[in-house]
């Protein structure tokens, strides 16, 4: 379902703020844990006036394997959707659907072309991968999709010599296993790094089945998984202007399908074969930088249920193919001007058992992304994209956004931030070639964006933080929605709905470093999120309703406390009441989650050990995310990992 | 439908308290003492989102001025489970087969509170009492283009202990089923027969070839069995069984070509079907020797109803995951009122 860098998309005036968001994404562990060299994420200086937030990386660093589902929950004021611990996970931006949130992987889009979204629980990033979100439509930088927002995962590029090997092995309850290997090498001209991590869990937990006559405790069936993944990444350094990079992530998950209390248990099962492959070339030649990339990627997903006494679809399987390709020029017109154009072609071979035969389907999209500095305190930048898609042409998504330093003094900075933003979704290979009700004929999605911000830096010795507030408003029209066919008994897609939304952001990150052995660091971000449609009520009168899933409120607040080698993180999220069905007769209600951990590193020359243990859901809570799916108790975890790393020349 | 066509003809929806609604059904009871608040009434089945918790009974009552769309969960508190097929009362208590949950719940008849549960089943879907203790539910098993190579089937409950007593083999996704003079018919919708059950030994002792896809059967008060079938490579038909008579067949088929069996049901008399083929609504005496030539009703119903007593036709339709509504007619097919109720609205019985 679904579908999206770093600190706030301010180049310039914001860069020397920029290591705020490093403290968080690179504060070392240790001393040993040498820092990532960031090279600025391709979108960054082209998105002014957007809201883009670094998560932290920490995350992944400490827990190879961990899903971005997990990283979401923890980190981001999202609301993540899930159908289990471990099932289908999906994540929307500001009251869209998962459909309308972009996953892009160093540059390219990864979301499933037949369900035109990602789950997140398929999705284990490698450690050294940098997760940023952005906030809002941004259909004129990262394409088809991107209506509610984008989450961006990039593997940067260093070439700075260093040898790093790392394993990991947790367990937790309900028989959670994970097992993590990475290891990294640098000598200036060549880089490598390789990832492995293995994830299971029996997902045995007890629950009250609040369905039942008599609402019996009951384990709970058919929720176990596991999953491996596989990343590697070779960069090679041709000369000091040309640089060779290919990337490949594979991951292969087997899930049993966790059903629906009250529902059948029908054993259903999924297989999901992931492949990523991708290549980079780039090099800067005539007064520009030029980058040409190559994607090919292999999605299967095979699911199957008790075939016999099944009243719906019991098999599924469905493999597609994407080739894609990018070429990019970046080049400076003037100090203060910057135009980057680029072209892109996807291709995509579909073999899928609900198409009745092979599918194919060719999108093409050209785009121009200009940034300008008229003065030291205003930055603009205007992008357009136009695609076209086979059978039709969505339309030109503009988008023009502006940060305006208002205020700058020795510890304080403040920003002014306003954008207007395009956005476009192509219908899914789902809603056009499913037979029956696949619909060729479907216009794609398309929305506007506004929005507006202050943002707040601080930096005053040992002290650093950053502060935004974000106000916007949204509209998505031509929201494809599947109804019952007017034809037979079946369902099919249309170009059903308008949603209307608006909203607050409000997100505040702080780091603080007494002396050399506290450091305390900490965040919060909220989120108010308002999205109707109008459907008629039981007079029949239209009325303004919430969409299903999209709770009003949402917070998420982290903290940690580092002293020498320990260190103890926390972290607490609310979530507001959720309408379960679009009439909003049945709501889940409000609930907090609690996660803590208490880690501590032992160091012996090059190496070095770390134990972490963690409880999860700590206050016990009951909840769920998606009705009727049960969901973990209070449970915990506690992983030991050995690193070495060469001693720094 | 269009609701705000409708919207003059408003039913509110009151979810009021319980004396309001103990209130409201003092004035129509024969003895004096209301067995409970939902003693009388119109019970609306709501199929639910399939996959999902969300099948409900909305409750309609007598005088049609009370609706409570939820009556399952403003009872007893809980969501009553996903796909509810059918609802049967039988003396005190009454039977809802909820089929993906594999279950079928047992409620009160008057007050609708829980009382017990059914459980190892395969997608309940219809129910038939043979007395009060003992009762046939058809499950809806064998979709044979699966690779299923089994039987259909049909579970005989006891109702003293609410368990399955035995489990008889029938044709492919057994549908409709009713009791007559001490058998069971039985309509095979995936195959052509309709099996008869010896409800003494409860063993198959005969099957009928009716023609494809059997789904609904009616008795009629000449005590002759309807059965309405679809067609998938020729038209369908509606078919009268003789059980007196040899199981003797009369076949009117349709003349609209192929198409899935819609609905079926009788007035109170049992002389007028009412039943829906290829989108719209026919009513047709049971003493008619043709096919009616007009519809009554040119609308596809998701579930069709005829109140015994007073004649008014019942239509639910809806969403698959959005509120259904239902609409009323005269049985003239003159549209009188509309009031929402929840997901698929699938059947109606009455009370």
């Amino acid at each position: 379902m679904v579908r999206q860098f770093f600190l706030c998309a301010l180049a310039a005036v914001a860069a020397e703020l920029l290591p705020v968001g490093h403290s968080y994404a690179q504060a070392p562990d240790t001393v040993q844990l040498a820092p990532v060299t960031v090279s600025a994420p391709r979108y960054t200086r082209y998105a002014a006036g957007a809201r883009v937030q670094a998560v932290d990386t920490l995350l992944l660093q400490r827990q190879p394997g961990i899903t971005l589902a997990d990283v979401l929950q923890q980190r981001s004021p999202l609301y993540l959707k899930s159908n289990g611990n471990g099932m289908l996970a999906t994540v929307a931006f500001r009251g869209t659907s998962s459909s309308h949130t972009a996953v892009l992987w160093n540059g390219f889009n990864i979301a499933l072309p037949t369900l035109g979204m990602s789950d997140f629980a398929l999705l284990p990033p490698s450690a050294n991968t940098q997760v940023s979100l952005q906030h809002g439509p941004s259909g004129a930088l990262h394409g088809s999709g991107a209506v509610g927002g984008a989450v961006l995962l990039e593997n940067p590029v260093s070439f700075a010599p260093q040898q790093r090997v790392q394993v990991q092995q947790e367990l937790g309850s309900f028989g959670q296993r994970r097992t993590a290997a990475t290891g990294s090498f640098a000598n200036g001209r060549l880089a490598l790094s390789s990832s492995f991590t293995r994830t299971a869990s029996d997902n045995d937990f007890r629950y009250r089945n609040t369905t039942a006559f008599g609402s019996p405790r009951e384990t709970l069936q058919n929720a176990a998984f596991h999953q491996n993944s596989f990343a590697q990444e070779i960069h090679y350094k041709i000369s000091q202007a040309q640089r060779l990079s290919v990337r490949g992530w594979y991951v292969k998950t087997h899930r049993q399908i966790q059903p629906s209390m009250g529902s059948a248990n029908t054993h259903a099962q999924q297989d999901d074969e992931n492949l990523r492959l991708m290549s980079e070339w780039q090099g800067r030649l005539a007064g520009g930088t030029t980058t040409v990339r190559a994607a090919y990627f292999k999605d299967r997903l095979d699911y199957r249920n008790n075939a016999s006494l099944a009243t719906v679809d019991s098999l599924s399987f469905s493999t597609v193919g994407t080739y894609q390709s990018q070429v990019e020029h970046e080049r400076t017109l003037l100090p203060n001007l910057m135009l980057q154009l680029g072209a892109e072609g996807q291709l995509f071979k579909a073999h899928v058992s609900g198409y009745g035969g092979k599918v194919e389907e060719q999108r093409f999209s050209t785009y121009a992304w200009l940034r300008y500095d008229p003065l030291p305190t205003l930055q603009l930048s205007l992008n357009v994209r136009q695609a076209w898609v086979q059978g039709f042409n969505p339309p030109l998504t503009p988008t023009l956004g502006t940060n305006l330093s208002l205020w700058q003094d020795q510890g304080n900075s403040l920003t002014l931030k306003a954008n207007v933003s395009r956005s476009y979704r192509v219908p899914t290979l789902n809603d056009r070639f499913w037979r029956p009700g696949g619909n060729p004929a479907l216009k794609p999605e398309g929305g506007w964006g506004y929005e507006g911000g202050l943002q707040h830096q601080y930096r005053s010795g040992s002290l650093t933080g950053s502060t935004e507030l974000t106000g916007y408003a949204l509209q998505v029209k031509d929201w494809i929605q599947w109804q019952r066919s007017t034809e037979g008994n079946y369902s099919e897609p249309v170009n059903l709905q308008k949603v209307r939304g608006h909203g607050l952001e409000l997100d505040s990150r702080w780091h603080y470093q007494m002396e050399e052995t506290w450091i305390l660091s900490g965040g919060a971000a909220y989120a108010y999120t308002i999205s109707q449609q109008k459907l008629p009520n039981a007079q029949a009168q239209l009325q303004a309703r919430q969409l299903f899933y999209v709770p009003k409120h949402k917070m998420a607040a982290w903290a940690e406390v580092r002293y020498k080698s320990w260190w103890l993180t926390t972290d607490a999220t609310f979530t507001g009441r959720r309408f379960t069905d679009n009439d909003n007769n049945h709501w889940l209600p409000a609930y907090p989650l609690v996660n803590a951990g208490l880690g501590k590193t032992f160091t012996w020359r090059s190496f070095e050990t770390q134990l972490l243990a963690q409880v999860l859901n700590a206050s016990n809570t009951i909840y769920q995310t998606l009705a009727y799916r049960a969901m973990p108790p209070r449970n915990f975890r506690l992983s030991v990992s050995l690193r070495w790393a060469a001693p720094q020349p | 439908m269009k609701p705000n066509s409708l919207k003059k003809y408003f039913l509110y929806l009151l979810v009021g308290s319980g004396t309001f609604l103990a209130t409201s059904c003092e004035g129509d009871n024969e003895d004096n003492t209301p067995k409970g608040a939902y003693e009388h009434g119109v019970f609306i089945t709501n199929e639910g989102n399939f996959g999902t918790p969300t099948a409900e009974v909305s409750y309609l009552s007598p005088d049609a001025k009370t609706l409570i769309p939820e009556l399952f969960k403003t009872v007893n508190s809980r969501p009553l489970g996903d796909a509810a097929q059918s609802l049967t009362f039988l003396d005190d208590k009454a039977y809802i087969a909820v089929n993906n949950s594999e279950k079928i719940e047992v409620v009160n008849a008057f007050t609708f509170a829980s009382v017990g549960v059914i459980n190892g089943l395969k997608i309940p879907r219809y129910m038939a009492a043979l007395h009060s203790t003992k009762a046939y539910v058809t499950e809806y098993v064998g979709y044979d283009f699966f690779g299923y190579t089994g039987t259909g089937r049909v579970s005989v409950l006891d109702l003293t202990t609410n368990t399955v007593t035995k489990t008889i083999n029938v044709g492919l996704l057994p549908e409709g089923l009713l009791i007559h003079n001490g058998k069971l018919y039985v309509a095979n919708s995936a195959g052509n027969t309709i099996s008869v059950i010896n409800t003494t030994t409860d063993v198959v002792e005969a099957t009928i070839t009716v023609g494809d896809s059997p789904k609904h059967l009616v008795l009629d008060a000449n005590n002759k069995i309807w059965v309405l079938r679809g067609g998938y490579s020729s038209a369908g038909a509606l078919i009268r069984i003789d059980p007196a008579n040899n199981h003797a067949l009369t076949t009117y088929t349709f003349p609209q070509g192929p198409n899935g069996a819609g609905q079926l049901t009788t007035n109170g008399a049992k002389n007028t079907l009412v039943f829906s083929y290829g989108g719209k609504i026919y009513s047709m005496a049971t003493s008619a020797t043709a096919l009616p030539t007009t519809a009554l009703i040119n609308r596809n119903p998701y579930g069709l109803g005829v109140d015994p007593e007073k004649g008014t036709l019942y239509f639910g339709v809806g969403g698959y995951s959005t509120n259904g509504w239902v609409v009323r007619y005269q049985p003239s097919g003159t549209v009188i009122d509309s009031f929402q109720v929840r997901i698929l609205p699938n059947g109606f019985t009455f009370r």
